[in-house]
């Protein structure tokens, strides 16, 4: 076989080799070993250090599309807040997507499972319009910009709401964002203002430029997408969806090395060509 | 007056004094000032509000002469409209019945939608990774090496492939990633300071609405 015909490989095969290694693990998991990284050690230890009876905002600052990445996340944050003592209180300014998750989440996890009770030691506040100034009023004066929760009740009529009056109040802010603005949008608004502590999760496409953050100390950690969930969920002892999809995940990803290594090999079979042979591209 | 402040001025005046009463209490601690930027802010929540009612007249009105004119794609408008109309009417209404709707049609419809986009972006960067990372000079070397290294390293069997990985993949996040990404944010930083500065003294004519530049050009 000659090297360069590894360059014209039909795109089909390269489908059907994804569509093998995400579906086999899922039908008989593999269970590859997986290894936690102080990255992931840190944000767990921010959420631990949250005092007793103190307030986390919850931000799920993304849509449908990053379900996959983000909802095992989110929901491996709240089995984690919710076995200690800890309000939470959850606002999005992505779009109307996100309180619909959140409630997904909710479902998922049960408040009821942890003995909690909603408008006590937890709240869906849903979407605020305005992005960058509504995160800033929100810092400023909670109860002056929100005035009733997702569900239309008053906040005034809500326990959990008396304590946070302003960022100053928020022990621990947790960003599942899937653009790169909005973590920085707290640490602008809130950490530079009123040094409220920040950390949380990406999808792993916008992880590369929060690392200067994490190295600076703004950010506490951040978990890089499914995979820093499934490291957060065997942290938390508290196995869930995110380690499901890691033999998967380890799979696609040597599809993709196997992919790049075999363009190469062609590549250099077209160099070798004794009458100098064209690229394919 | 006219003379001295005129039209375009007076948008200047106003975008350089809420600025300022932005920037300020950044610096100065000064109750009254803090309050008076604290209100603004909250007012400027409810103008984003109408942003969002606007971009939806703008949608509408848009499809609504593309269907009249049965411009290219028209039928694909008679979608979006009926889907916006029907979003619409079920979020305004107030009944159980209506919000049970609205978040059944959001979650199995629009979302699945969302998440089976997402997936074939996924499924794509399969054949781009076999037809985009070929070696062709020193550059395409770097990059297919290092894209190589991250991979692995992120992979969750990475380790088991190669021990070094991770060790390799922190090495290029920590230092050229990171340079590259400080300097990119310091620059856009920077930037953004310089473009504020211009807006306020009133240099930035497109920023003001002053469309005459662009259409010159064109």
């Amino acid at each position: 076989m000659k090297l360069e015909t590894l360059l014209k490989i039909d795109s089909r095969w390269i489908f059907l080799a994804f569509l093998l290694a995400v579906a086999i693990p899922i039908i008989r998991p593999i269970g590859l070993p997986l290894k936690i990284s102080e990255n992931t050690k840190q944000v767990y230890d921010a959420v631990e250090s949250v005092p007793d009876g103190g307030i986390v905002v919850l931000t799920p600052d993304f849509s449908y599309d990053n379900t996959g990445e983000l909802l095992p996340m989110l929901e491996t944050f709240l089995n984690h807040l919710f076995t200690k003592n800890i309000k939470v209180v959850s606002v999005s300014y992505y779009g109307a997507a996100s309180p619909l998750l959140m409630e997904t989440a909710m479902k998922s996890v049960g408040l009821e499972t942890y003995g909690k009770e909603y408008g006590m030691d937890f709240v869906n506040l849903g979407y605020i319009a305005g992005d960058e100034t509504a995160v800033a009023a929100f810092g400023a004066d909670v109860h002056a910009l929100v005035k009733v929760d997702h569900y239309g009740t008053p906040i005034s009529e809500l326990t959990i709401m008396e304590n946070l009056r302003s960022a100053e109040d928020i022990d621990l802010e947790i960003s599942l964002s899937a653009g790169m603005n909005y973590p920085e949008l707290y640490l602008r608004q809130w950490q530079t203002t009123f040094g409220t502590k920040v950390t949380g999760g990406s999808v792993g496409l916008i992880y590369a430029p929060l690392i200067p953050y994490i190295s600076s100390g703004q950010l506490l950690g951040y978990l890089p997408s499914m995979r820093g969930a499934a490291e957060y969920e065997l942290l938390s002892r508290k196995p869930a969806s995110a380690i499901v999809g890691m033999d998967s995940q380890s799979l696609v990803h040597l599809v993709f090395i196997a992919a790049i290594i075999l363009c190469n090999i062609g590549v250099l079979g077209s160099y070798l060509k004794p009458e100098g042979g064209e690229d394919e591209t | 007056m006219t003379t001295v402040i005129g039209k375009k001025e007076i948008p200047v005046i106003i975008v350089a004094l809420l600025s300022l009463l932005m920037i300020v209490p950044f610096f100065i601690n000064a109750p009254a000032l803090n309050s008076m930027s604290t209100e603004v802010q909250r007012m400027l929540v409810p103008i984003a509000g109408f942003a969002l009612i606007l971009g939806g007249l703008n949608v509408t009105l848009r499809n609504i002469t593309k269907i009249s004119k049965r411009s290219k794609d028209w039928q694909f408008s008679i979608v979006l409209l009926a889907t916006f109309v029907f979003f619409l009417v079920v979020s305004l209404i107030p009944s159980p019945f209506f919000e049970n709707l609205y978040t059944m049609a959001y979650v199995t419809v629009l979302g699945k939608v969302n998440e089976a986009v997402m997936a074939l972006i996924a499924v794509f960067m399969a054949t781009m990774a076999y037809r985009g990372f070929k070696i062709k000079n020193f550059e395409t070397l770097l990059f297919t090496l290092s894209c190589l290294v991250v991979m692995i390293a992120n992979a969750p069997i990475g380790e088991a492939v190669w021990a070094g990985a991770p060790g390799a993949r922190n090495w290029i996040m920590d230092y050229p990633n990171m340079a590259g990404m400080r300097a990119l944010n310091i620059g856009i930083a920077l930037g953004i300071m310089a473009y504020g500065v211009r807006t306020m003294m009133g240099h930035e004519r497109i920023a003001l609405g002053d469309i005459e530049i662009k259409v010159k050009k064109e």
